[in-house]
């Protein structure tokens, strides 16, 4: 099946409706829609005619989907992409092409199934799709992609980049690099707020299904009633809580494991001019492109776990960078794991003048290691007092003991801390236990700022901030504190002013 | 290019600009050299211990209700609240004042600079060429005390836009012109 032509397209015009299967996806997500509540009317009242007056509230959304189907027209003319959908309200959307920065295309395994795919128009505006066709054939939505990049100036390949009708494939993930990857901090965390919700959603017992809530209170119980003539109540407080934390690390860990198989299966990294293309995904497929010139800031991620083995995530913001969403959906990684060796490689295709090997790192002040413990020290005393007021003296004085590892943890923060004023970047890294090392092209810098707080103007200190478009996928990453105060005001303002010297480019 | 001052004095004379702004204008022309920090205006003094006040009213009548709500409205308490209230309508006022000592602003062909700041002292530079738009703002009582707010708005996140409050009306229109035909001369 193919997508009927638009009548009579101008001419060099790409011009096209969506794929007839619209209208069964459209019904499909409906039903979806509806079949929650139905189930649970139909649970509750054990009434049929409950159900047919939600199946007669469905019309409306099926009735809109067919008029979608047959009113949504799309249309590259000149330098634009048109798109006009709606019966009675009628909309029309011109998007100069040039601000399109991508076509990102996902597909379901049922669309999969069916070769048909979603697509969505992503511009600088970080307020999601500009406009999503759903669906069309793949080969359709190849050409469409195509055709909006044939027109882009900035898709045309940099000089001495060689330009290839295929894409030249840079990078592909391992399953072993995807399932060691899922050790990563965040990864850990996101695991465990899913499982958590999971958990919170069907009950622990549902989840685990060996076993009903009932059996696993009988276990428990056999469990203690046998430990406990071995050692002592208390212990067995101890062994549950151990087993407890050990169990919910499991469940994390597999949840991880899974959800990083799944999303990031069979990644891919590729060129084709100076576009990166990304495909990923098991279930869903996700394939998105991105110009190079169009990275905003670049953040090189190393966790304790993802370092010792020698790995890394590489994530990218575009002006469009949006963070609702983007992390279920791999969206926020440019590169979700890669051998640290490989990266100066990898960079030359992403930031092509970066040279992160030969960065000259400038320290921050010593003064970062005074101001950290002189506020972990503030909040120690704080501690301390509120615990004196519940255990006596000496026991209440234990918040003290925390003082040593409070200037440690400092000591090893400020030698990560550094920052870089490069030729067209300035570099920034910090971090303890997960280094985070950012990569901002000067060009793309919009404004700076130097913050000075109670503790920094003391010390004569001062943190500097560089803020770009997106920020969305990488945080607020590129700031950099403990800076000598004169030394801060100066950098801001020499690179306000080379900034200033540069033309910036979506 | 033609200078900041030049730049201005050619909307004053477009716009009739206030008596306030043609005064300041002519404070830079003559004392001030192009890139030194100019101050915001006097007027938004006012305004803030007018906002100040109003806050802490609102905040001392909510704590006040839940004194007498809750049943502990007995003399010794009230009096601690009245004690509460002239402090916190002190603070409120030195604040205000303190906030408006530390406002300036300089704007050269290339970079528009703020610092302000009374606890934390920010200072926000802004390469011209990066300007997307320009906004004035302005509420009712800075409208009744004859104020505005230039808001010039970046590609970057919330936090790269900048705001210059308490400006003559008229003053800011004609910077805000200026501004704009500076960002056009950049593309």
């Amino acid at each position: 099946m193919t997508e009927p032509k638009h009548a009579t397209p101008a001419r060099d015009a790409f011009a096209g409706r969506l794929h007839p299967l619209t209208l069964l996806f459209d019904v499909l997500g409906v039903i979806r829609s509806f079949l929650l509540p139905a189930l649970l009317l139909l649970l509750i009242t054990q009434n049929l005619t409950m159900a047919l007056i939600l199946l007669v509230l469905m019309m409306p959304s099926v009735i809109s989907a067919l008029a979608k189907y047959l009113t949504f027209m799309y249309e590259i003319e000149g330098a634009e992409l048109k798109i006009s959908h709606g019966l009675l309200h009628r909309r029309h959307r011109n998007i100069p092409l040039e601000r399109v920065h991508d076509l990102r295309i996902e597909q379901t395994w049922l669309q999969r199934f069916f070769k048909v795919v979603v697509a969505y128009v992503e511009t600088a505006g970080g307020e999601g799709p500009e406009a999503t066709l759903s669906v069309l054939s793949a080969e359709r939505a190849e050409g469409l992609r195509a055709a909006i990049f044939a027109h882009t100036p900035t898709h045309a390949p940099a000089s001495g980049v060689t330009q290839s009708a295929e894409p030249i494939l840079l990078h592909r993930v391992s399953i072993f690099h995807l399932l060691l990857s899922s050790l990563s901090y965040k990864r850990m965390t996101f695991s465990l707020a899913l499982s958590l919700g999971f958990f919170g959603l069907f009950g622990i017992d549902k989840i685990l299904g060996f076993a009903s809530g009932r059996d696993i209170v009988n276990w428990s119980g056999f469990l203690l009633s046998h430990t406990h003539k071995i050692i002592g109540e208390s212990a067995i407080l101890l062994v549950m809580m151990v087993f407890v934390f050990f169990m919910f690390l499991f469940i994390t860990l597999a949840v991880s494991m899974v959800w990083s198989a799944t999303i990031f299966h069979n990644f891919t990294l590729s060129r084709l001019g100076n576009d990166l293309h990304r495909a990923y995904g098991l279930l869903t497929r996700r394939a998105s492109s991105l110009p190079w010139h169009r990275i905003q800031i670049l953040e090189i991620e190393e966790d304790l776990i993802m370092r010792s083995m020698g790995l890394a995530t590489v994530r990218a913001d575009t002006a469009g960078s949006m963070a609702a969403a983007a992390r279920v959906s791999g969206r926020d990684v440019l590169l979700p794991v890669i051998n640290r060796s490989k990266i100066p490689v990898m960079l030359s295709y992403m930031l092509p003048d970066v040279g992160i090997e030969t960065i000259a790192w400038q320290q921050v002040s010593t003064f970062a290691i005074r101001r950290g413990t002189l506020k972990g020290a503030i909040f120690i005393g704080l501690m301390t007092v509120l615990t004196l007021g519940v255990i006596p003296f000496p026991f209440g004085l234990a918040p003290v003991l925390l003082l040593p590892f409070v200037y440690g943890y400092n000591v090893v923060q400020y030698q990560y801390l550094a920052y870089a004023y490069g030729c067209n970047y300035f570099h920034t890294r910090r971090g303890w236990l997960r280094h985070s090392t950012y990569l901002i092209p000067i060009r793309n810098i919009q404004a700076v700022t130097v913050h000075q707080g109670l503790f920094d103007r003391r010390l004569g200190l001062a943190t500097l901030k560089l803020h770009t478009a997106g920020q969305a996928y990488t945080g607020s990453g590129a700031f950099i504190p403990n800076i000598p105060e004169q030394e801060a005001y100066a950098l801001a303002a020499q690179l306000v002013h080379h900034t200033a010297a540069t033309r910036y480019r979506w | 290019m033609l200078t900041l001052q030049s730049q201005l004095q050619f909307y004053c004379r477009i716009l009739t600009v206030s008596q306030q702004a043609q005064a300041c204008f002519t404070h830079m022309q003559s004392s001030e050299s192009p890139n030194s920090y100019r101050p915001i205006d006097q007027r938004v003094v006012r305004l803030w211990h007018l906002e100040n006040t109003v806050r802490v009213g609102f905040m001392m009548l909510g704590l006040l209700l839940a004194l007498v709500f809750l049943g502990h409205a007995r003399p010794p308490l009230i009096m601690a609240w009245c004690g509460l209230l002239v402090v916190a309508l002190v603070l409120a006022r030195w604040f205000a004042d303190k906030l408006y000592k530390s406002w300036r602003y300089r704007i050269d062909n290339e970079v528009l600079e703020t610092h302000f700041g009374v606890i934390f002292h920010t200072t926000q530079l802004v390469p011209m060429p990066r300007m997307q738009h320009v906004d004035i703002h302005r509420g009712p009582l800075e409208r009744s005390v004859g104020l505005a707010t230039l808001v010039l708005h970046t590609a970057g996140t919330s936090q790269a836009t900048i705001l210059i409050p308490g400006l003559d009306a008229q003053y800011a229109v004609a910077l805000r012109d200026y501004l704009v035909q500076l960002g056009v001369g950049h593309d």
